[in-house]
């Protein structure tokens, strides 16, 4: 077996980082671990880089379990570049845990996602999802309070259901087929009638996998994990993991399932439309800022699930563009409260009563994530709906696009409500509100990002061929 | 002309709110003097656009094109007719006016003219678009600055009225985003370029559910009877500037779309609805004029006056006729330029008398004689003398629509003097009489809200003796869209 070891470079350049960093944590001094931050983050930035000599690449290895493709190697971008923002808004933040732990951990993770953005086949996808998956529950504990350690506990339990159901689920797709490799899936079951039995194991890959994004019903873990884990582990959260579970959709089901598309097209239709609405009813009711924006999360995995349901090359490539303009809106927000709550600030709305004038430049960006997850233009989110619900009227799923439009009125209901606070209230106290220069950094380049991607939609989509 | 000049007067307030974003935020004085001085820019960029637009001709003039997003076909396309070119000039004329109107905000005031300028630059951009998603930009990026404008400026209820405005406006306009989605897909040219689209003869069996859509959304910001409930609320709460440019331009905004957009692109669709629009057009103008007359605010007032004289607007549209659509187009121009003057009447003088309530006013042209006789002047405007503006229009309207719709014109003509009715009288309540005891002593008009009222006063004149020159841009390109209606 021959390996093309350059085309696995940016995953053992994270994996030699992590392991790097964590063996930093035990032998560096306490000085020295300051740099585990700046050392996680070069080591994505190399990643990054390695990363762009395979754009355009297209290969397998590990007979065919590890693919190389476009969809992969944008995916994989994404990620390190906002896992390279979040390490950069964290390298100054106090951590719940040793720096060298908390980095390596989310590495860890980060590999295990951009595994699963490569995995062909069954068990690659599920050591992949167990690999990004566990580090995460780590870190969700990893503040010793209650509320943190509830909150893992609920992501451990749900998530560990969620695998069991996946494998039981792979299993019977392995019973029926006899192939783990999804090209090999989709060759045995090519020109055969849709058994019963390849139906339940769909089901229940749907419903694995329906976990770990987030989608309605499976969503219980969400607002709990996004409000307990420390802010710097939600805030990694809300793009992490989240990008490998779509990545395992878009690569499992329109290859190896692709004989039952209406199907599980159909099926997905209906978890955006149960994600949308039930993600945006229930954040309405919130006034914990991170729970809504948990609930937010679980509506916008709706809107991403409608790239699912058109189930053709322009949906999951308009998904793509679309997780990228909301992982930065999301990410944003949630260093935001990092900010906020670093200077003593709470996490109720009523907290951010005035903060345009105590953080004048952290109220602006704030407005601006908001907005763009509501989709107003010029700002990226809007482009993102107008290509998401471009696909689905294309698709011929006019009413999917009008639910989802009408969501994001709905949304706006209670993004509004920060809003209102941070502008229209009077603040309690006119002190200022120092932001580390690390994290004011990160903020403001995502803030560039959204806005500039809402204008230039271009500088992105020419890299996914749309 | 070889430069960009359509970018730049669109663009140039922008480039003004980055710079006030420069500028400390104690030296007000400085920060309302930059603001005024890049409306009165653009203003006086304007004065090239007035010149070198050849009347007569219906492509449209000072095209701008570039390829934005070529994935979807999207481009960067701007350009002028006959029918935008008098409501853009009407934006600059409106929006200098609004900035000296402001001179009085004293909280907050760069963010107060950041957002201004935002604002003129969505409602510029609305009236220069000729492709459907970049219309979509500036129609809803008109949205923030007037939320936030109402909201953090407004009156005592600016909360709920913001949130009204913005929900209202934003539900209107979303299902817009599919139906012109639907349009992309269904007419097989791949294009949001509403110049080729409106000469593509667009027919599917999707037409209906665009239509529906795009109705929705132009229906709210008219606003038309049963759309308009956010309108009172937010008029009145705004401050007065916000008013004035809400009544003069975001109402127009809506108007204008239903002629360049479902007009020209979907004729056939708007042929068979304009029955059901002119009946909810003339509902509009009846239950505007009697929502009017049972107003004791003076603003809430004006607010409810409006929806009737959009009515009038739409009436003239769905009638159809060559006379009635130039008098509609008039129109829009005209209520821009008398409602936005009494606007900014009720503002001044509610900022010397602090209540609006008519009840408790009373021998205003005696305390305040010089903005006593301009609120007469414009209120006698708003109800349409001849030979000032506002008669021209309706006038118009009126001769087109009786030849088609002869029941719902009659009524329009008694709700004119419902009109005059409640007009002269809040006139009489507030400005005539001997003003109570209680009122104490106030100055009359100042420099600059004199300066800011002029232009108003001459236009409204010169476009009631003289609408011609108006008429000769408008009467070609009204010609056009109904070449595109019996086309169909």
């Amino acid at each position: 077996m021959q390996i093309e070891w350059i085309n696995l470079m940016p995953e053992l350049i994270i994996f030699g980082i992590a392991i790097a960093v964590l063996l930093g944590e035990m032998y560096f001094s306490t000085n020295a671990k300051r740099f585990l931050g700046i050392l996680s983050l070069l080591g994505i930035v190399a990643a990054l880089f390695s990363l762009t000599s395979l754009y355009g690449v297209e290969a397998t290895e590990f007979m065919g379990m590890f693919s190389i493709d476009l969809t992969a190697t944008v995916l994989k971008g994404i990620l390190l570049v906002t896992t390279a923002l979040v390490v950069l808004a964290t390298s100054r933040s106090r951590m719940t845990i040793g720096e060298g732990e908390f980095y390596s951990m989310m590495l860890f993770s980060v590999l295990g996602t951009m595994f699963m953005a490569s995995a062909n086949d069954l068990i690659m996808l599920f050591i992949a999802l167990e690999l990004t998956v566990l580090p995460a529950y780590i870190l969700v504990g990893s503040k010793k309070t209650a509320g943190s350690a509830e909150a893992a506990l609920k992501y451990f339990l749900l998530g560990l259901v969620a695998s069991v159901i996946l494998l039981y689920g792979m299993s019977l797709v392995y019973g029926l087929t006899g192939q783990t490799n999804f090209t090999a899936i989709a060759n045995a079951l090519a020109g055969q009638a849709i058994q019963p039995l390849l139906l339940v194991g769909m089901v229940m890959i749907v419903v694995g996998l329906g976990f770990k994004v987030a989608a309605v019903p499976f969503h219980f873990w969400a607002p709990d994990v996004y409000e307990g884990a420390p802010v710097p582990v939600a805030s990694f959260l809300a793009v992490g993991p989240k990008a490998g579970g779509f990545a395992a959709l878009i690569h499992f089901f329109p290859v190896a399932l692709a004989v039952a598309a209406p199907i599980w097209a159909g099926l997905f239709a209906i978890l955006a439309v149960l994600s949308m609405l039930l993600g945006n009813l229930a954040a309405l009711a919130q006034t914990q800022v991170r729970r809504l924006l948990g609930y937010s999360a679980v509506a916008h995995t709706g809107y991403l699930l409608v790239g699912l349901a058109v189930a053709d090359s322009f949906g999951y490539t308009s998904l793509i563009f679309y997780f990228l303009v909301y992982s930065l809106a999301a990410l944003g927000s949630f260093l935001v409260i990092l900010a906020t709550t670093e200077r003593g600030l709470g996490e109720n709305v009523t907290d951010f009563a005035g903060l345009y004038k105590r953080a004048p430049m952290l109220a602006l960006a704030m407005a601006i994530f908001l907005f763009s997850l509501v989709g107003i233009p010029p700002l990226a989110g809007f482009m993102g709906k107008v290509y998401l619900f471009s696909a689905a009227v294309q698709g011929d799923l006019i009413w999917l696009a009008v639910i989802g439009v009408l969501n994001s009125v709905v949304s706006f209901g209670y993004y509004v409500t920060v809003i209102r606070q941070m502008y229209f209230v009077n603040p309690p106290t006119n002190e200022g509100l120092p932001v580390s220069k690390p994290l004011y950094l990160s903020i403001v380049l995502i803030m560039a990002a959204v806005v500039f991607l809402g204008v230039y939609p271009s500088a992105f989509l020419s890299i996914i061929n749309l | 002309m070889d430069y960009p000049i359509l970018s730049i007067i669109v663009f140039l307030p922008l480039l003004g709110a980055l710079l006030l974003q420069f500028v400390p935020r104690e030296k007000a004085n400085l920060i309302r003097g930059i603001a005024l001085i890049t409306t009165l820019a653009g203003l006086a960029l304007g004065i090239p656009i007035l010149t070198d637009f050849t009347a007569g001709q219906s492509a449209m003039q000072f095209v701008e094109k570039q390829v934005w997003v070529p994935g979807l076909g999207i481009s960067y396309y701007l350009g002028l007719d006959g029918l935008s070119m008098p409501l853009f000039l009407l934006t600059l004329v409106l929006t200098v006016i609004s900035v000296l109107a402001s001179w009085s905000i004293k909280e907050r005031v760069r963010q107060y003219f950041s957002l201004l300028l935002l604002l003129e630059v969505g409602m510029l951009g609305t009236f220069v678009a000729l492709d459907l998603i970049l219309f979509y930009v500036f129609w809803e990026l008109v949205l923030i600055p007037m939320f936030f404008i109402i909201g953090i400026w407004g009156g005592e209820n600016r909360n709920y009225a913001a949130l009204k405005f913005f929900l209202y406006t934003l539900a209107g306009s979303v299902l817009m985003l599919v139906g012109i989605l639907a349009l992309y897909f269904t007419s097989g040219l791949n294009t949001f370029d509403m110049v080729q689209l409106m000469q593509s003869g667009y027919k599917h069996y999707l037409s209906t559910f665009i239509f529906a859509t795009f109705f929705l959304g132009f229906a709210v910001k008219v606003p038309m009877w049963p759309f308009h409930t956010w309108l009172p609320d937010a008029h009145v709460q705004a401050p007065t500037a916000g008013s004035v440019l809400l009544a003069g331009i975001l109402l127009k905004m809506g108007t204008y779309a239903f002629v360049r957009i479902i007009m020209q692109i979907m004729p056939g669709e708007f042929v068979r609805f304009a029955p059901y629009i002119a009946v909810l057009a003339a509902i509009s103008i009846v239950y505007g004029a009697y929502a009017a007359l049972s107003q004791s605010d003076l603003k809430k007032l004006v607010a409810y006056s409006s929806v009737s004289h959009m009515g009038y607007v739409m009436l003239g549209l769905a009638s159809l006729t060559q006379i009635s659509i130039n008098g509609a187009v008039l129109q829009m121009v005209n209520h821009g330029l008398i409602t936005g003057m009494l606007f900014l009447l009720v503002g001044y003088i509610y900022e010397r008398t602090h209540t609006r309530d008519i009840a408790k006013l009373g021998g205003l042209s005696i305390k305040i004689p010089i903005l006593g006789g301009m609120f007469i002047f414009a209120a006698l405007a708003s109800l349409g003398l001849p030979f000032l503006s506002g008669f021209v229009g309706e006038f118009l309207v009126l001769l087109g629509s009786y030849q088609v719709y002869k029941v719902y014109t009659i009524l329009g003509v008694l709700t004119l003097a419902l009109g005059a009715f409640y007009l002269l009288r809040a006139v009489q309540n507030a400005f005539y009489g001997m003003p109570p005891a209680s009122m104490e002593d106030f100055k009359d008009m100042s420099g600059r809200e004199f300066i800011s009222l002029i232009p108003l006063v001459a236009l409204i004149v010169v476009f009631g003796v003289y609408p011609k020159p108006l008429l000769q841009y408008i009467d070609p390109a009204v010609s056009a869209v109904l070449q595109m209606i019996r086309g169909s």
